[in-house]
C-alpha cells in the first residue's frame, strides 16, 4: 500500500514540477518520506547496489562506475544530479520507480553524502560500499573526520563488500573492523612522491589501532602513503586494485601491472577515482577486456579540470573544494611537479554561504610552504579575501613581491601578459568560469 | 633577543589551521629582530618546558586528545611550574581540558593534569563562527568541541553577559575558540605578542608591526560575519 501511494503521490509531484520547469529538486522524495517514512525499504532493487561515500570526488567515481556498468550492456539508475543524501536519493527512485514500485534498472549507482549513509542503507541495501577518502572537510558541517568515519561505519551492512582507499589510514581502519569484507584500491609508490612532507597537516600520524607513530615509507600526500606501525603491524601492506605504474610520457597508468589505459592528466585524484571504479568492475565480475576500453575513453569532467593553449602558454584551470585542505594540496602539489616556471592563481567568491558560515582556517591547513620555490613566480590571490590567501602566502615565506592581489578575476588577463610561464587556476569551483572567461581574453 | 617557541603536539592537536597560530607569532617576532626557534614536538620527543617562552597547542579529535593525555602527563611538575612563574601557554580548542582535573568522556572518563581548577564534561558538539565583543574590539574565531567546562574556580578567557567561555591563569590562555585564532585577530596578536616580548624584556622597544593583510583579512571577515547574523 505504501509502495502504491508513495509511488503515486511521488510521480504526480514529479509530474507537477515538470509541468512548471521545477524538476531536479529534492522535494518530491522529502515530501513522500516525510509522509511514508519506510517508503524507501517497500521498493524492490535490482541486485547490484553500489554506493559511493567519501569527502571528495564521489561524483567523479560514481560517473566512472556507471559508465563501466553502461559499457557492459546493464541499465543503470544513477543519482546523477548529485542529490546525495536521503531526499535527494529518494526523488532519484521515484523517477526510476515503476508503477509496481520496482526500480527496473539492473544496477543502482548512488553517491550518498558521508553522514547520510546510515540512514540511506537502511532503507537499501548495498551490495557494495565504495570509501574514497576522509579528509578535512566542511568543518562547520562534518565536525571532524573522526566523527565522519564512525558515521560512515554505522552505514556498513552485513549485506555489503566494501572498498576502501588502501593508501589512507583512516579508511584503511574498515579492514581492522570488517577483515572479510574489505577491499582496497590504491596507488603504488610513483617516482616524485615525497619522502618527507614536514609541512603538511598531519590527519592520521598514529596508528588508528594501538596509538604508536606510524613509519611512512613515501606519501602521496596528508598522511596518505605507505603506511607501518612499528606497535602492532597495521599498515598500508598489499592493496588489491594498485595503480602499479604510471607513464607520465604515454600519459597512462596499469592497474596490478596487467591492464593499462590511457589518463589524461595524471592528477593523483583521478587517478584514485579510476583504480577505485575499477575495483567495482573487478568485484562484479564485469569482463577485463571491455572494462579496459571503457576506462580507456574515460576523460576527465571539464568541470574539474581543463586546459587551453593560448599564445605558447598552457592555462590550467582545477576545480578545488572550499573548506578541503585535500583537494587544493593535491592540485598544489600537482602543479609543482609540472615542469617550467608557473604563475598560480587562487581565490574564491563565496564560502560555504549555503551553510551560513564563513571560516577560512582551512587556508592554513594548506601546504603552501612547499609552493613556495623558484618555479613558481607569482601567485595571484585573487577575490573577495585576496588578503586572506596573501596572508598565507606571507606567512608561507613568500617574497612580497611575487604576491599579487586582486578584488575580483577582471583584468587579470591584463595582469597575466606581465608574466612568463604556464597559468595553474587553483580555484574553488565559482570561479572557474570567471577564470576561463579571462583566459579566453588572453 | 632570543626566543624559543614549542607548538607541542603538531601532528596530533592541529585541527583546524591552527599551525597558522604558530606561523605568524613567528613571523612576527623575526620582524621585530627577535632570533626565534620553534621547536615542533610529539607524543614521545623529550620536551624542556623550562626552556620555551611560549608553548602552543592546538584542538584534536577525542582520541587525539587522549593520546596527548598519555605523554603530557610526564611533563606536569614543569608544567606546574610553568603556570605558576608566567611562562605564555597557548592552548586553543580542546587541548587545554588536558590542563583540568578531569575529562569526563560519554564513554569513560579521564584523569588530567589537575593544573587548573576545572573539569570538562562532554556533551553535544557546538559548531559556529564566533563574532565576540572582547574588550574594546570585535574577536572572530570559530568553535567545534562538545566538551564543556563545569565547576571552574578559574578565571575565564572570555565572557560577557550571555557567555563565558575558555581558562585564563597569569598567562596561560585555554581557549575553545579554534582555528588560527592570532591571525584572525590582530588587535589580539598584538597585544599578546607585546605581552610576551615584555614578559621577556620590560625595555624592548617594538618596531611598528606591518599588518596591512591581517588588518584586510580581519575587516572583511567581521563584515562578513555582521552580514551573516542579519540574515
Ligand atoms: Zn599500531
Amino acid at each position: 500500500m505504501i509502495r502504491f501511494l508513495g509511488t503515486a503521490i511521488g510521480k504526480s509531484i514529479l509530474l507537477a514540477e515538470r509541468l512548471f520547469h521545477k524538476d531536479g529538486s529534492t522535494f518530491p522524495g522529502k515530501f513522500v518520506i516525510k509522509l511514508f517514512p519506510s517508503y524507501l525499504s517497500k521498493l524492490k532493487y535490482p541486485d547490484k547496489v553500489i554506493m559511493v561515500t567519501g569527502s571528495s570526488g564521489k561524483g567523479s567515481t560514481t560517473s566512472i562506475i556507471a559508465n563501466l556498468l553502461r559499457n557492459s550492456g546493464m541499465t543503470v539508475c544513477h543519482n546523477i544530479e548529485g542529490s546525495n543524501m536521503i531526499r535527494g536519493i529518494a526523488s532519484t527512485m521515484l523517477k526510476h520507480v515503476t508503477w509496481g514500485g520496482k526500480i527496473p534498472e539492473d544496477a543502482i549507482v548512488l553517491e550518498v553524502d558521508e553522514r547520510y549513509l546510515k540512514v540511506v542503507t537502511k532503507h537499501i541495501r548495498p551490495n557494495l560500499i565504495v570509501l574514497n577518502n576522509l579528509t578535512r572537510d566542511q568543518p562547520p558541517r562534518q565536525g571532524n573526520y573522526d566523527l565522519v568515519y564512525r558515521e560512515i561505519e554505522k552505514g556498513v551492512t552485513d549485506s555489503a563488500e566494501l572498498l576502501c582507499n588502501g593508501d589512507d589510514p583512516i579508511t584503511k581502519q574498515m579492514a581492522l573492523s570488517h577483515p572479510d569484507k574489505f577491499h582496497s584500491f590504491g596507488i603504488n609508490r610513483m617516482t616524485n612522491d615525497f619522502e618527507d612532507l614536514p609541512t603538511a597537516v598531519k590527519d592520521c600520524a598514529y596508528c588508528p589501532k594501538c596509538g604508536r607513530k606510524m613509519n611512512y615509507a613515501w606519501y602521496h600526500y596528508g598522511t596518505v602513503g605507505d603506511f607501518t606501525c612499528p606497535g602492532c603491524g597495521f599498515s598500508r601492506g598489499k592493496v588489491d586494485y594498485a595503480v602499479t605504474d604510471v607513464d607520465p610520457v604515454k600519459k597512462s597508468i596499469t592497474i596490478n601491472r596487467d591492464l593499462s589505459f590511457s589518463v589524461d592528466p595524471l592528477l593523483l585524484f583521478h587517478m584514485y577515482n579510476l583504480a577505485a571504479a575499477y575495483g567495482v568492475a573487478d568485484l562484479l565480475k564485469l569482463p577485463k577486456k571491455e572494462v579496459q576500453a571503457a576506462l580507456d575513453r574515460e576523460k576527465i569532467s571539464e568541470k574539474i579540470y581543463s586546459e587551453t593553449e593560448k599564445k605558447g602558454r598552457r592555462f590550467i584551470a582545477i576545480n578545488c573544494k572550499a573548506e578541503n585542505n585535500a583537494t587544493y594540496n593535491l592540485a598544489h602539489y600537482y602543479t609543482l611537479k609540472q615542469p617550467g616556471p608557473k604563475v598560480l592563481v587562487m581565490g574564491l567568491r563565496e564560502i560555504s554561504r549555503r551553510y551560513s558560515h564563513f571560516d577560512l582556517s582551512w587556508v592554513y591547513d594548506l601546504d603552501l610552504e612547499a609552493l613556495n620555490v623558484p618555479d613558481v613566480q607569482e601567485v595571484i590571490c585573487a577575490g573577495p579575501y585576496a588578503a586572506d590567501f596573501a596572508l598565507r602566502c606571507k606567512l608561507a615565506g613568500f617574497p612580497k613581491e611575487k604576491v599579487i592581489r586582486m578584488d575580483t578575476l577582471d583584468g587579470l588577463a591584463k595582469r597575466l601578459k606581465k608574466t612568463t610561464g604556464d597559468v595553474y587556476g587553483i580555484l574553488n569551483f565559482d570561479y572557474i568560469p570567471p577564470f576561463l572567461e579571462e583566459v579566453n581574453k588572453y | 633577543m632570543k626566543m624559543k617557541l614549542a607548538f607541542l603536539y603538531h601532528d596530533l592537536l592541529n585541527l583546524y589551521g591552527e599551525s597558522g597560530n604558530v606561523r605568524i607569532l613567528e613571523y612576527h617576532l623575526r620582524e621585530q629582530g627577535i632570533d626565534v626557534e620553534v621547536d615542533y614536538l610529539s607524543l614521545d620527543d623529550p620536551k624542556d618546558i623550562a626552556s620555551y617562552d611560549w608553548i602552543y597547542m592546538g584542538c584534536g579529535v577525542e582520541r587525539s586528545l587522549i593520546l596527548a593525555l598519555t605523554d603530557i602527563r610526564k611533563y606536569k611538575n614543569e608544567l606546574a611550574y610553568a603556570i605558576e612563574h608566567g611562562t605564555h601557554i597557548l592552548a586553543t580548542g580542546n587541548s587545554f581540558e588536558l590542563f583540568g582535573k578531569e575529562i569526563r568522556m560519554p564513554s569513560k572518563s579521564y584523569k588530567a593534569l589537575g593544573l587548573l581548577d576545572f573539569s570538562t564534561e562532554y556533551k553535544t558538539r557546538t559548531v559556529h563562527d564566533l563574532l565576540l565583543r572582547y574588550g574594546e574590539h570585535v574577536l572572530v574565531g570559530f568553535e567545534n568541541h562538545s566538551g564543556a567546562t563545569v565547576d571552574s574556580r578559574e578565571e575565564a578567557f572570555y565572557h560577557d553577559d550571555e557567555r563565558q567561555e575558555g581558562i585564563r591563569r597569569i598567562h596561560f590562555l585555554g581557549t575553545y575558540t579554534i582555528g588560527p585564532l592570532l591571525v584572525r585577530n590582530p588587535f589580539f596578536l598584538k597585544s599578546y605578542m607585546e605581552e610576551l616580548i615584555h614578559s621577556k624584556d620590560p625595555s624592548f622597544r617594538l618596531k611598528p608591526m606591518d599588518m596591512e593583510l591581517e588588518d584586510a583579512a580581519y575587516t572583511t571577515a567581521v563584515s562578513t560575519l555582521k552580514e551573516l547574523r542579519l540574515q
